[in-house]
């Protein structure tokens, strides 16, 4: 009936099909019924973290969509992470592919070669999707990690390619290449396959969340295969850096400009340059390093991997002890330089074992820590005003009050000293009538005029260019004009500068310029306690290190009121410590619904003083 | 048959193994779960505190460094055989970040392991079980000191992975070059890395089941196999150092027939062969006078001392290579030492 070589092939498969019956049939017997559950459970779960997930990944591709790396999309937005050395090969824009099977147009926003790290922006949708940013600080050896991404280059239908496996060492560190650039410090070590093409792309624990981004291997010896041995970059690290990035740097990582060496007797200063910050703070050679950042420091490996997650202008304690005493030191940190791009060395140097080939870097370096695209910076720092317009309006802006009362009580080195009532208005109007001190005072901005009176006495007009850098913005500012709608153009200029910390929270700091040309810096936070995104209002000064006479005022204790996010805390603080000075406590807070005319102008009869 | 046959590899194929399944279910959980659990933590914090870094010479491209397993509470510890005993110091890094210098105690040159003791107790030590704990299918634990990423105390890296069989290891010389002889368990982690020899295989529940071998290659696919010592032979090494002590092994009872080119009246002098004793292995192998000796068993012969320390390591009739240089030639020499005389016949 059939030729013999099909009846043959018909028969293989029927014993096959009745081979599989006998092997389910055995396992049937073999493990039981709840237990098959968990174990399809677990795949199911697993199956549905990826699914999560999968279409925030990008395959990263060069104008001549070749080449290629991965990247991860965090922000709906388009911006996405990626590595520096994925978007070194690939130019300044390209092309990034979607699980969607799209090819979407992609922009360079800012790099941090120190630390292997791009973020680029990817253009045609209104709303990509998203993977949330993780706490890489809470991994664990041991802990599941999938990574994701387009190795070998191998979805010609643009779908990430999942590896699984597990952590197989936190806080390791691997040495850059070049000068001070691809630094894996604290990174994450794990035996997910990593492949080339893998680069740029996210770690995933299984809870979904990014926790690192996969760069590098341990590819010495046997060419760039998988060995077994991947190294991410941590999330801890990256999410200090977006801000630096963001604001179009080139961000250079941060250093003491001295070396520290395990010694008997502690981690020693062995080197230091004289010109350092550091150094002009009182640190010697010989000294030794006993805190950092708060945290006590026995290795120097471990102080190396804690600096190098640091942008270069962050804040950092520095605990020493210099012959019996011990000194508590605040500083920001000085910039490690990269090598300029224009030299080329003479004679190709050897590579010492365990050494990645140095980078050579095609676009310039040769400006690091300045913003490169003003336009891109002043998009940026509306998005940041944007956020924190929707975090404390609420993203739908139900609120329709005009105002608030609030009656707060102020505090002096602990002791109540007084207290106030307070009339701030959404569009940044306020009124406070102080009863602290000998005489009553009452302050005012009607939006035009600065206006001081004193108990008493005729009220006056302030100077309205040293008006704002006393505590009176710092009154006006947590409900003012900051989060309206179009806040960006209250300012004449606007520029992010970059990361830094504030509260003990990781923050951007925005500089801004009235039409008067002053200054005034603004910190927003960029995460909640739990990591999400949240951008909130920490800081406000006329200056960037709280110099006493910058009036520098945080704002603590947010809570809602009839939809609004108010500080229910400010202090008035000093230096990049953040020493508190005085502290205005928030005890009542009502909406006022119908706001009188004159609420905020000055008392007639006036006089300039 | 051909159902009983498949009928039992579904069996094997099914037989899962309890820890995975705890496995499974835990897995389950991290999925679910807010609070994260890490079902490998308690068996990989075990494992930690009983591995060490050792340190010592490097040739070339063979790394100096390398993992050991803590298996006695007075210092006792099973590492690989490599280039990094060959020096006169072998570090090694407790968990604790210590550093101690060892002495090597004893060599197998089948299993190519080798037992280390270190002057410090160790209370945290393997138990080596007489019984393999694992069959194929199972999950275990690598815990290595591979590409030396992890420096004093930091902790070792861990790879994850299944047996994918226990199976037999000839030894063999030319293209692979494979100096294991015996039963190993070849794994699907990838521990064929640098400095991973020596390192713990363990189950998901803390016990060890193998220590991972030294690496071997393929000349001509350039690829490696991941393979590790079960445990049940280690116990068998240990064990056989506690009660053989009449045993030849490693007693310098090995005799080759070579007597060396000793004029020059140093030891430094280079191994050349002066003469071969008629009817001795060495005349069987087809060695000859003026032969210098370049290794033996890929140890390195730098001078006539060297050549007999390395001679005292050899076990009677067990066949090893030996690299020598005649006139302009390399030639590989497979030579098999014979026992010593006995007592009687010497008196």
């Amino acid at each position: 009936m059939f030729p013999s070589s099909r009846r043959a092939k018909l028969l293989a498969a029927w014993l096959l099909a009745v081979v599989l019956m006998l092997r389910c049939g055995t396992a049937a017997e073999l493990i039981s019924a709840d237990q098959l559950a968990v174990v399809k459970a677990t795949e199911a779960a697993r199956i549905a973290s990826i699914e999560k997930v999968y279409g925030s990944v990008v395959a990263i591709y060069g104008n001549d969509r070749q080449g290629g790396g991965s990247g991860v999309l965090y922000d709906p937005d388009g911006y996405a992470l990626t590595n520096y050395h994925v978007v070194n090969a690939a130019g300044k824009d390209g092309w990034a592919g979607l699980a969607d099977g799209k090819l979407y147009r992609w922009k360079l926003i800012g790099l941090d070669p120190g630390g292997d790290v791009a973020i680029i922006r990817l253009e045609g949708q209104d709303k990509f999707p998203v993977a949330a940013l993780g706490d890489s600080s809470a991994v664990r050896v041991g802990d599941w990690a999938m990574a994701m991404g387009n190795p070998f280059v191998l979805a010609e239908d643009q779908k990430p390619t999942v590896t699984l496996g597990i952590v197989s060492g936190v806080k390791r560190f691997q040495p850059g290449a070049g000068k001070n650039m691809l630094v894996y410090g604290n990174c994450i070590q794990v035996d997910s396959s990593i492949n080339p093409g893998n680069s740029g792309g996210p770690l995933f624990n299984l809870q979904s969340e990014v926790i690192g981004i996969n760069g590098r291997g341990s590819f010495k010896e046997r060419g760039r295969v998988n060995v077994g041995v991947g190294y991410a970059i941590s999330m801890e690290q990256i999410r200090t850096f977006i801000p630096e990035l963001l604001a179009t740097k080139i961000a250079q990582h941060g250093t003491l400009d001295a070396v520290f060496t395990n010694r008997i007797g502690g981690v020693i200063c062995s080197k230091i340059n004289l010109d350092s910050t550091i150094a002009r703070l009182g640190l010697e050679l010989g000294d030794r390093l006993v805190s950092f950042n708060g945290r006590k420091i026995t290795d120097a490996n471990q102080f190396t991997n804690d600096l190098s997650m640091l942008p270069a202008g962050w804040p950092v304690q520095v605990g020493f002890q210099q012959g019996q005493g011990t000194r508590h030191v605040w500083l920001r940190l000085d910039a490690l330089p990269y090598g300029s791009t224009k030299k080329t060395p003479a004679r190709p140097k050897k590579i010492p074992p365990g050494r990645q080939l140095p980078i050579k870097p095609k676009m310039s370096l040769d400006k690091p820590g300045v913003v490169r695209d003003a336009k891109v910076n002043r998009r940026e720092s509306a998005r940041v005003l944007r956020d924190w317009g929707r975090f404390a309006l609420g993203e739908k802006r139900l609120n329709k009050v005009p105002a608030y009362r609030f009656e707060e009580d102020i505090y002096e080195g602990g002791k109540k000293t007084g207290s106030q009532t307070v009339i701030r208005g959404l569009d940044g109007r306020f009124r406070v009538e102080q009863t602290s001190g000998e005489l009553p005072k009452t302050t005012g901005w009607d939006g035009q005029v600065y206006w001081s009176q004193q108990a008493g006495d005729k009220a006056a007009k302030l100077d309205a260019a040293k008006a704002p850098s006393g505590d009176h913005l710092g009154q006006g500012v947590a409900l003012g004009p900051l989060a309206g709608e179009k806040a960006v153009e209250h300012f004449a200029k606007i520029e992010l500068e970059g990361a830094d910390r504030s509260q003990n929270r990781r923050a951007y700091r925005l500089r801004t310029e009235d039409k008067q040309g002053r200054r005034r810096y603004l910190w927003f936070s960029m995460y909640d306690a739990m990591g999400r995104p949240q951008v909130q209002l920490l800081k406000t000064s006329a200056g960037r290190d709280g110099d006493p006479a910058d009036r520098t005022m945080t704002y603590l204790d947010y809570r809602d009121v009839e939809g609004v996010q108010i500080p229910h805390r400010r202090r008035q603080v000093q230096r990049l410590y953040e020493g508190n000075m005085k502290e205005f406590v928030v005890t009542k807070c009502e909406p006022i619904v119908e706001l009188a005319k004159d609420a905020f102008a000055m008392p007639t009869d006036t006089k300039t003083k | 048959m051909v159902c009983s046959l498949n009928n039992h590899k579904a069996k094997r194929w099914f037989s899962l193994p309890a820890a995975v399944l705890v496995a499974a279910v835990a897995l389950g959980h991290t999925a679910l779960a807010a609070e994260p659990e890490n079902v490998f933590a308690s068996a990989i914090a075990h494992a930690q505190r009983r591995c060490v870094k050792i340190y010592g010479a490097g040739i070339g491209r063979v790394e100096g460094y390398a993992t050991g397993l803590i298996v006695s509470a007075d210092g006792q510890i099973l590492t690989g055989q490599g280039v990094f005993l060959s020096g006169t110091n072998i570090r090694v890094v407790t968990p604790d970040g210590r550093m101690h210098y060892a002495k090597v105690l004893r060599r197998s040159t089948a299993l190519q392991i080798a037992l280390l003791k270190i002057e410090s107790a160790t209370p945290d030590f393997f138990e080596v079980p007489e019984k393999s704990p694992v069959a194929k299918g199972d999950w275990v634990l690598a815990v290595t000191n591979l590409f030396k990423v992890a420096d004093r105390a930091e902790e070792l890296s861990v790879s994850l992975g299944v047996v994918s069989l226990r199976t037999r290891l000839d030894a063999r010389r030319g293209t692979q070059d494979v100096p294991y002889d015996g039963e190993v368990l070849i794994t699907d982690a990838i521990t064929s890395n640098p400095g991973a020899e020596g390192g713990a295989l363990i189950t998901i529940d803390g016990q060890l089941a193998g220590m991972v071998g030294k690496i071997i290659e393929s000349k001509s696919t350039n690829t490696r196999l991941n393979y590790a010592v079960p445990a049940d032979l280690l116990q068998k090494f240990l064990a056989g150092v506690a009660t053989s002590t009449t045993s030849p092994k490693g007693k310098g009872g090995a005799k080759l027939g070579i007597r060396l080119f000793t004029l020059t009246g140093t030891k430094r002098a280079p191994a050349y062969i002066d003469r071969v004793l008629p009817n001795s292995p060495a005349a069987k192998a087809g060695l000859k006078k003026d032969d210098l000796i370049l290794s033996i068993d890929k140890e390195i012969v730098h001078d006539i001392r060297g050549y007999g320390k390395l001679v005292k390591l050899l076990t009677p009739d067990e066949e090893i290579t030996m690299l020598v240089k005649r006139k302009r030639e390399i030639l590989r020499i497979l030579i098999t030492p014979t026992g010593p005389k006995t007592d009687a016949t010497k008196k």
